[in-house]
């Protein structure tokens, strides 16, 4: 049940993903809603969600861009944010809010930069700054989102 | 083997995570596989479907956009088009002036209206030129196509021409080819009055009418007009001639001032 419910809502999300992908994008930089999805998944209902819908949604996604280039990537990515965040499960009793928004803001950092990584990695080489200009804005702007929707539905709380 | 399975129960997380991990290194590995191609087509067929809603409201978006554009668009043109086709007459006018001061043998200046009609008791045009070129009182102003009035007043820049359209002003012509002379004088619209003609000279539409040279204003044979219809007047041994004059005589904006009174014509 937990899992068409979750089909669901990576459909839902995909399907918002292709139609606003334009209509937010700032320069080349286009926000990542479904990240944003990945980690309240993974972080209400643990790892093993965390990395399944990770790896489906990133097949999708990879599927989906009709691209040759880096194929498998994005699952690869997803699922390493979908593992990590579900580490996260149940931890909000443990930790305090400002070390639990600290390690998920983390992931998302870490995972925006192993995406950049591999497929900046010639920006890399040619033009170091701009590669971290451009890794550090798309993180940032997926974060904005993020943070917009703390304020709804915070995940320290969902936790 | 209990304890084993048990164990990957225990661990289904990090096995499960090992699991999708090979499996998108192997995917990220084998891109250029032809049976994957086949499979991101047909993902590529299903994005395209989904995304076709969007398009559409996208287009609508744009074509609303689009329109307003082309409206923009169409006016700036239209206002450039008619700034060309004025640019096209001025020049067509332009170049006739030219011409009639190269052909012509009077002692001519040209001269711009600046203004029209300042006095209510006297049809006039203001022009830029006054007595510094050269301009007397009683002068005959004139365009290619005929006499439009007379100079009755001049400043240092500036001088005041009696219009052919104000009631008091006369002008002595003759039609051709009949000979006849008559007064001249301001009917409306473009239409002119031609009285104490004589009932017995033929005069036909179409006829030409030009300046007598009976007047010292005014030298011979200038043209003034084509004759647009003939009355006998009733118990009198004269006709009336109407003549009609130049037809742009209200959008004129460059003349000519005949500024030597010494003129031979021929």
């Amino acid at each position: 049940m937990i899992l068409i419910k979750y089909f669901i809502i990576v459909f839902v999300v995909f399907i918002f993903q292709i139609w606003t992908s334009e209509f937010f994008t700032l320069g080349n930089i286009d926000p990542d809603f479904c990240i944003i999805v990945l980690i309240y998944i993974s972080i209400k209902d643990g790892s093993l969600t965390g990395v399944l819908t990770g790896f489906f949604m990133g097949l999708i996604i990879d599927l989906s861009s009709g691209s040759n280039h880096f194929f498998g990537l994005t699952p690869l990515v997803y699922t390493s944010t979908g593992y990590f965040c579900g580490f996260l499960y149940g931890q909000n009793e443990k930790l305090n809010k400002t070390y639990f928004t600290f390690i998920w803001v983390t992931i998302v950092l870490c995972q925006f930069l192993l995406f950049s990584l591999i497929v900046y990695q010639d920006y890399l080489i040619q033009d170091p700054f701009n590669f971290f200009v451009k890794w550090l804005a798309t993180s940032l702007y997926t974060l904005t989102f993020l943070g917009i929707l703390q304020i709804m539905i915070p995940i320290y709380k969902l936790s | 083997m209990r304890n084993l399975i048990l164990f990957i129960i225990k661990n289904k997380d990090h096995f499960v995570f090992s699991l999708t991990l090979i499996l998108s290194f192997a995917l990220l590995f084998n891109n250029k596989n032809d049976e994957m191609s086949v499979i991101r087509g047909f993902a590529t067929d299903i994005v395209s479907f989904l995304s076709t809603p969007m398009v559409k409201v996208k287009s609508l978006t744009i074509v609303s956009e689009e329109n307003q554009y082309l409206r923009e668009k169409n006016l700036q043109l239209n206002l450039e088009l008619e700034s060309i086709l004025y640019a096209a007459d001025e020049n067509n006018k332009l170049r006739q002036l030219l011409d009639f001061k190269r052909e012509t043998k009077l002692n001519i200046i040209p001269a711009r209206i600046v203004n029209k009609g300042i006095q209510t008791n006297l049809h006039s045009l203001t022009i830029d030129v006054g007595s510094s070129d050269g301009l007397l009182p009683n002068q005959a102003v004139l365009t290619p196509e005929g006499i439009i009035g007379k100079i009755i007043q001049t400043g240092e820049s500036s001088s005041l021409v009696q219009s052919i359209s104000d009631n008091n002003f006369r002008l002595s012509v003759r039609i051709m080819p009949s000979g006849a002379v008559g007064i001249l004088r301001w009917h409306n619209n473009n239409i002119c009055k031609i009285y104490e003609v004589q009932k017995n000279v033929e005069i036909n539409i179409g006829d030409r009418v030009i300046t007598s040279g009976f007047s010292k204003i005014y030298p011979p044979k200038l043209p003034v007009g084509i004759v647009s219809g003939v009355y006998d007047e009733r118990g009198s041994y004269q006709k009336v001639v109407n003549v009609e004059i130049q037809s742009d005589f209200e959008s004129i904006q460059n003349i000519f001032v005949v500024i030597d009174h010494n003129y031979d014509i021929n």
